[in-house]
Formats: C-alpha cells, structure tokens, sequence
C-alpha cells in the first residue's frame, strides 16, 4: 500500500510538471493572442483611423466603488495627435439571464455619442439572448450615434419598458440588461470625460 | 472488499489482452463505439456536457470534436502505461491523467490555434466532467495494447460525437427553425450561406432549445435506436 502511495505522489509530481512545463511554454503566446483580440474588440467600436496612439497600454482602472459601476471597469482612452477621441468603457453589467455579460462601449469625446457598442463576453441562452451577439445579429450596431440627447433619457430603455430600443423576440432581459449598462456609461462619460483624459495625460507627463 | 469481483475481472479480462487488432476485431471496436456501445445512447455517459451544449449543430460538433481529441489521447496514455500502474490507486491515476490532458490540450490550443480555442475553449472544460473518458480508462484502455485503445478512443468519440450532432439538428430544427446557423463562426466566411432556414416565418418553439427539449431529445433518440434494434434483430 505504501508502494502505491509512492507511485500515486510520484505521478501527481509528473503531472504538475507536465502541466506547469505547458503553461510556461504557452504564457507568453497566450498573452500575445489575448492582446490581438482585446485590440481586434476595441477597434470594432472605434472607427477606422480615429486613434493613433498604444490604445492597448493607455487605460484606467475604474474602481467599482468610486465610479457606480457594478465592477471595476477598464476604460481604454483613444486619442489622435494628442487629442482626444474615444473612450472605451469595458463595461460588466450582472442583469442579464445567466451570469455576467462583459461588453465594450465606446464613446467619443466630442459630442457624447456612441463610436460602437460590442458583447464581449456572455452565457446567454443560445438562439435567444445571444442575437446580442455581433456575429447573430447586427442588433449591437444599432447603438451607432445613439446619446443621451438621441434618443431623450426617458426613451432610454427596452420597447417593453416604453423606451425606443427593440428587444428580440422570445428575450427582453438580455437587451434590457444591455441598453441599461449602455444608458449608464453614457451618464457617467457625461460628467467624467474630460477628467477621465485629463488623468491619462497627467499619468503619461510622470 | 471487492477485491474477488475485480480479480474475476482481471482474468476476464486478460483474454483480450492477448488478440492483436485483427480485421474483425477492429470492425468491432467501430461498431460498438459508433453504434453497440454507443457512450451517448447506451453507456448514457457525459449526459451533462451532452445535453447542456446541443442547443444547435454546431455547437454540438464543437464539444465533439473537443471530445474525439481528449478521449484518443487519454485512452492512449492510460494504455502505455497499464502495465506500471497498480489497481489500487487506478483511478486517482485516471482523474490525474486526465485532469493534465485537457488542461494541456487547453492551454496549447489557445497558444497555437487561438481562433479555434475562442470557440471550442469553452468546451474543453466540460470535458474534464465527461465520465465517457474515464469510463473507456476503466472499460478499455487500462487492458488493451495502444492501437486498440487509441481506434477505441477515437471510435468512441466519434459516436459521442454523432449523437451531439442529431441532438442538436433536431433541437435547432424545432427549436428555432434552422440548421447550420452561426456555421461561420466555426468554418469562417465559406460557411456564411450554411445556415437553411426550414420553414418561413417559423416562430420558434423555446422547450426544445431549454434543457427540457435536451431530455426530451435524447429519450426520443435512445426509443429511435431501439426501434432500429429491433427492426435488425427481427
């Protein structure tokens, strides 16, 4: 029995070893192909050419607790020759049907309005809350130009809930779960845009 | 304890041991995995993944695929090393083996192919919960010589795989009536005009696509195969 125990910890060993060999080999490619995609998803909500600056590396960390947000929240700052042009909040909204629903907004600096709208991550029903999803449906595209002004705060909302955004059939809570993160992170550009690049230049000058 | 049943067992057992993988031999191993033995419809194993995943077809394929990779190269593992491995402490040795497998097959498919992983990534984690790959440890490799155990693991996928597919098509079919959608995100951009709409104006019919229509599914699928049997046997 002892001898089985022996052989049993020595496998174990083989195998952590294995595992963690794997994991070294693989950490730096993972890496790699994560920014692609972060960068390939940020570049879906910012349009083409209106940033020329390491949007990857310029970002800000927004605590959950100082900013309203549900959960810390990384904003992605676009800016072009120095200006600013683009925010892009990676927002976490936890009122969809099941789980957390991850998804980027991006808004430009000039006039509040929506540059681009994108799921990043689900675990909606598949063939119902899913059409939120840029590759079922074009629904997230129809959040283009869309701000607080267009259309007006009350409208802000689902069709159910009397607001002027289509849910999709068979699924109200997904869309809903979407349009209210959305609404909010309008609210919070609104007051915090200009602070939100003065502090990235303020962090790039030290 | 048990002992005495597993030493009947291991005699059984050893009988296999000895044949080489002749024509007839192999053809069984193909029909019990595809057919027979089928883990889906008969050893009813990895009911979770199976019924969670097979909203459409090709979703079902995903996790298929996934499964007909991990389950070849455990059964080819735990059968290379059958003969070190005392019985015992077989099974904490199948858990770790497999553990290691997916986790490893994860994390190089994320560095290698990472468009791949982005869509059957998260089918590789439930696979660690498919109790087909340690049952054919158990049933199979853990007796028989690599290439047995490897035409094992794949045939046995492969039935697995089977089943995951015509679940989903007749989910997708009923449940929102299409086949093939979302295609693309699998194939890339040839598999664009995949997607058959069946039926115009379909409304959709939600307990087929909700785990109900899963359970529904399978029973109907198993009573299918039934039916078949008896149909070849009479």
């Amino acid at each position: 029995m002892q001898k089985a125990g022996f052989s049993l910890a020595f496998i174990a060993f083989v195998s952590v070893f294995l595992v963690a060999t794997t994991d070294k080999l693989t950490e730096n490619k993972i890496a790699e192909n994560k920014a692609i995609m972060l960068l390939r998803a940020l570049n879906q909500v910012s349009p083409e050419g209106s940033y020329d600056n390491d949007l990857i590396n310029s970002k800000i960390i927004l605590k959950s607790k100082d900013s309203g947000f549900s959960r810390d929240t990384t904003v992605y700052l676009a800016s072009k020759n120095k200006q600013p042009s683009i925010a892009i909040f990676e927002v976490t909204t936890l009122e969809g049907y099941s789980g957390a629903i991850k998804i980027l907004v991006g808004i430009r600096a000039d006039n509040n309005a929506i540059s681009g709208v994108r799921v990043v991550q689900h675990k909606e029903t598949p063939g119902l809350g899913d059409k939120m999803d840029i590759r079922k449906s074009d629904w997230v595209t129809s959040f283009i130009g869309k701000s607080l002004g267009n259309p007006d705060l009350i409208n802000w909302k689902v069709e159910k809930d009397g607001g002027e955004f289509k849910q999709f059939t068979g699924a109200t809570i997904t869309p809903r779960a979407i349009v209210n993160a959305v609404r909010s992170t309008l609210l919070y550009a609104q007051d915090n845009m200009k602070s939100l690049f003065n502090r990235d230049l303020n962090e790039a000058q030290n | 304890m048990s002992s005495t049943v597993e030493d009947i067992d291991v005699i059984v057992d050893s009988k296999i041991e000895g044949g080489s993988c002749s024509v007839d031999d192999c053809k069984k191993i193909i029909t019990d995995g595809l057919w027979h033995n089928n883990p889906g419809l008969i050893q009813l194993l990895g009911l979770c993944p199976l019924l969670a995943v097979t909203g459409n077809v090709i979703n079902g394929l995903g996790l298929g695929i996934a499964t007909i990779i991990t389950l070849t190269v455990s059964n080819i593992v735990i059968s290379f090393t059958r003969n070190w491995i005392r019985k015992e402490i077989r099974i904490p040795y199948y858990v770790l083996v497999i553990a290691s497998i997916v986790t490893i097959i994860d994390l190089s498919m994320n560095a290698i192919t990472p468009e791949l992983h982005s869509i059957l990534g998260i089918f590789i984690p439930l696979i660690v919960t498919n109790c087909v790959i340690i049952g054919r440890a158990e049933a199979f490799a853990s007796k028989n010589k690599i290439s047995r155990a490897a035409l094992d693991g794949f045939m046995m996928g492969l039935g697995f795989a089977l089943v995951l597919v015509a679940l989903g098509a007749m989910r997708e079919v009923v449940g929102s009536g299409t086949l093939f959608s979302e295609a693309s995100v699998m194939f890339g951009p040839i598999a664009e005009n995949w997607n058959l709409q069946l039926f115009d104006n379909y409304k959709g019919f939600l307990l087929a696509i909700l785990p109900p229509g899963a359970f529904i599914g399978m029973g109907l699928l198993i009573a299918f195969k039934n039916v078949v049997d008896k149909k070849i046997k009479s």
